[in-house]
C-alpha cells in the first residue's frame, strides 16, 4: 500500500493481478451481471488507487477489507437498480481454484487455503442457517425481507442468522480473532 | 442482532438502535468486530470466474490517466480547529494552489505564503475571504444541511476553470460506525464520485479534481457504507445547487 501511495503503477498492476479475480467474482456473485460486475471491480480498484489510505491495517486484513468494499458496492448497486437475480445456495460445486498465472504463489496458496476453510465452514452449517446467511450476505437482504421471501417467521430468521454466524466465527476462529 | 448487523441484514432503524447501544458497550464492540471479520471472509467462498482481460487493461489505463488523486486531503492539519472563515479562506488558497497547475512557481509560492500567513494569524474577515477568492478565480456557495448533518455548516468552492473543487465543513457529526460521508459532484447527467471523508472532530476539508468545465450544477454529501458507493444513496445530508 505504501507503493500505491507513491503512485507506483506496477504496484497497482500487481494488486489487480492478485485480487482482480476475487473482487470481480464477489461482485458477480452479488449482481449476477457481467458488465455491472466489471464496473464495480473497476470502481473498487480505482478507489484504492485514488485513496490507498482508506485501508486501515489496524481494522483487519487487506483481503477482507477489499472484498467487503466489493460486496458492499455490489449490494448498493442491486439496491439502487433493483434485484436482478435469485440468490440460491449450493454454489460450492462450481468453486474453482484461484488463477496463478505467474502471480504470487505463496499468497495464492494462502488464499486458496483460506477459501477452503471458509467453504468448509459454510458447508458445515445446517442448510437453513447457511441459506439465510448467504441470502443476507450475497443478496443484501435484511432479515425482514428474508422472512417475507422465505415465508418464515422473522424470529426464526433472526435465530438462524445468529446461530449460523456464531458457528462460522467459531469455525474460522484463527482467521477471525487476533487481527 | 450483532451478527445480523455484521452481515448488513438489519433495517436502518434497527441499525440506529444497535449503533446507539454500541456506544455504551465495549464488549459488544469486540463481539461485533469478530462477527464482521467472519462476514468479510464469506466473500472468499464465492465461485471464481475470471474477468475479461480487457478489464485489466481498462483499469490500469484509467489509473495511469489519473496522475492526481480524485480526492485528497487538504494540507490543513487534521483536527486543527480554525475559525470558520479562516478555514474557508485557507482552503480557498489551498484550492487555488492545487488547481492552478499552469501558474508559475513564483505565484504558487506566493499563495503558499498567503496560506501560511492565514494559519499563523488565525484571523481573517469575510471581506478578505472574498478578495482571496476573487483573486484566485474561485467561486463558492454555502450548503444546506439536513438529517444527521442538521446543525453543521458547510461551504463548497470551485475554480472557475472547472478543474478543482473543495468542501469545508464544521460541526458535522462523525459518520455512524460502518459508514462514511461521500461527496458527489453533479456535472452532466450522472453524479461524479468526489471521494469519502469521515469528518474527524466535526471538521472536513476535502479537495477534489472535477474535470467539469461545464454544467457544474450541484454538490451533495451522502452517508454511504464504509469504502464508499458507486452511486449516492438516498441519505443526502448536505446539498448545494448552483448555476455557472
Amino acid at each position: 500500500m505504501a507503493r500505491l501511495a507513491m503512485r507506483d503503477i506496477k504496484a497497482f498492476e500487481a494488486l489487480y493481478d492478485r485480487y482482480g479475480t476475487l473482487v470481480y467474482s464477489t461482485a458477480l456473485r452479488v449482481v449476477g451481471d457481467v458488465q455491472l460486475a466489471e464496473d464495480i471491480a473497476q470502481e473498487v480498484f480505482l478507489r484504492i488507487w485514488r485513496r490507498p489510505d482508506h485501508y486501515v491495517p489496524q481494522r483487519g486484513r487487506f483481503v477482507a477489507w477489499l472484498l467487503s468494499v466489493a460486496r458492499n458496492g455490489a449490494v448498493d448497486q442491486i439496491r439502487t437498480r433493483g434485484r436482478r437475480r435469485r440468490h440460491e445456495t449450493g454454489s460450492e460445486e462450481s468453486v474453482q481454484d484461484l488463477p496463478d498465472e505467474g502471480r504470487d504463489p505463496a499468497l495464492m496458496a494462502q488464499l486458496a487455503d483460506e477459501r477452503q476453510k471458509v467453504r468448509r465452514a459454510l458447508a458445515s452449517l445446517p442448510l437453513e442457517q447457511r441459506r439465510v446467511i448467504e441470502i443476507a450476505y450475497y443478496g443484501g437482504y435484511t432479515q425482514q425481507e428474508i422472512s417475507e421471501m422465505l415465508s418464515q417467521p422473522l424470529g426464526t430468521v433472526k435465530t438462524r442468522i445468529r446461530l449460523g454466524m456464531q458457528k462460522l466465527r467459531a469455525a474460522l476462529e484463527p482467521e477471525v480473532g487476533g487481527e | 442482532m450483532l451478527e445480523a448487523y455484521a452481515l448488513g441484514a438489519v433495517a436502518p432503524e434497527e441499525g440506529a438502535h444497535i449503533e446507539e447501544h454500541l456506544g455504551e458497550c465495549l464488549a459488544c464492540w469486540d463481539h461485533l468486530s469478530e462477527s464482521q471479520r467472519a462476514a468479510a471472509l464469506l466473500a472468499l467462498a464465492v465461485p471464481l470466474e475470471a474477468p475479461r482481460e480487457d478489464l485489466r487493461q481498462r483499469i490500469i489505463a484509467q489509473a495511469q490517466l489519473e496522475t492526481l488523486p480524485v480526492a485528497s486531503p487538504s494540507p490543513i492539519p487534521r483536527g486543527w480547529r480554525l475559525p470558520r472563515l479562516v478555514a474557508i479562506g485557507a482552503t480557498a488558497v489551498a484550492l487555488a494552489a492545487v488547481g492552478a497547475l499552469s501558474w508559475s512557481l513564483v505565484e504558487t509560492r506566493h499563495l503558499r505564503s498567503d496560506y501560511d500567513d492565514i494559519q499563523e494569524q488565525a484571523i481573517i474577515s469575510a471581506q478578505q475571504v472574498n478578495v482571496t477568492r476573487e483573486l484566485a478565480g474561485i467561486e463558492g456557495q454555502e450548503m444546506k444541511a439536513s438529517g444527521r448533518a442538521v446543525g453543521a455548516s458547510a461551504y463548497y468552492m470551485w475554480t472557475r476553470d472547472g478543474k478543482q473543487g473543495a468542501i469545508v465543513c464544521h460541526d458535522l457529526p462523525p459518520a455512524p460506525e460502518g459508514k462514511v460521508y461521500q461527496l458527489w459532484i453533479t456535472c452532466g447527467p450522472e453524479p461524479l464520485n468526489g471521494g469519502t471523508f469521515s469528518a474527524g472532530e466535526g471538521e472536513c476539508h476535502q479537495i477534489v479534481s472535477l474535470n467539469c468545465t461545464s454544467q457544474l450544477s450541484g454538490v451533495n454529501v451522502s452517508l454511504e457504507p464504509e469504502g464508499g458507493s458507486i452511486n449516492p444513496s438516498n441519505e443526502i445530508v448536505l446539498t448545494a445547487s448552483f448555476s455557472r
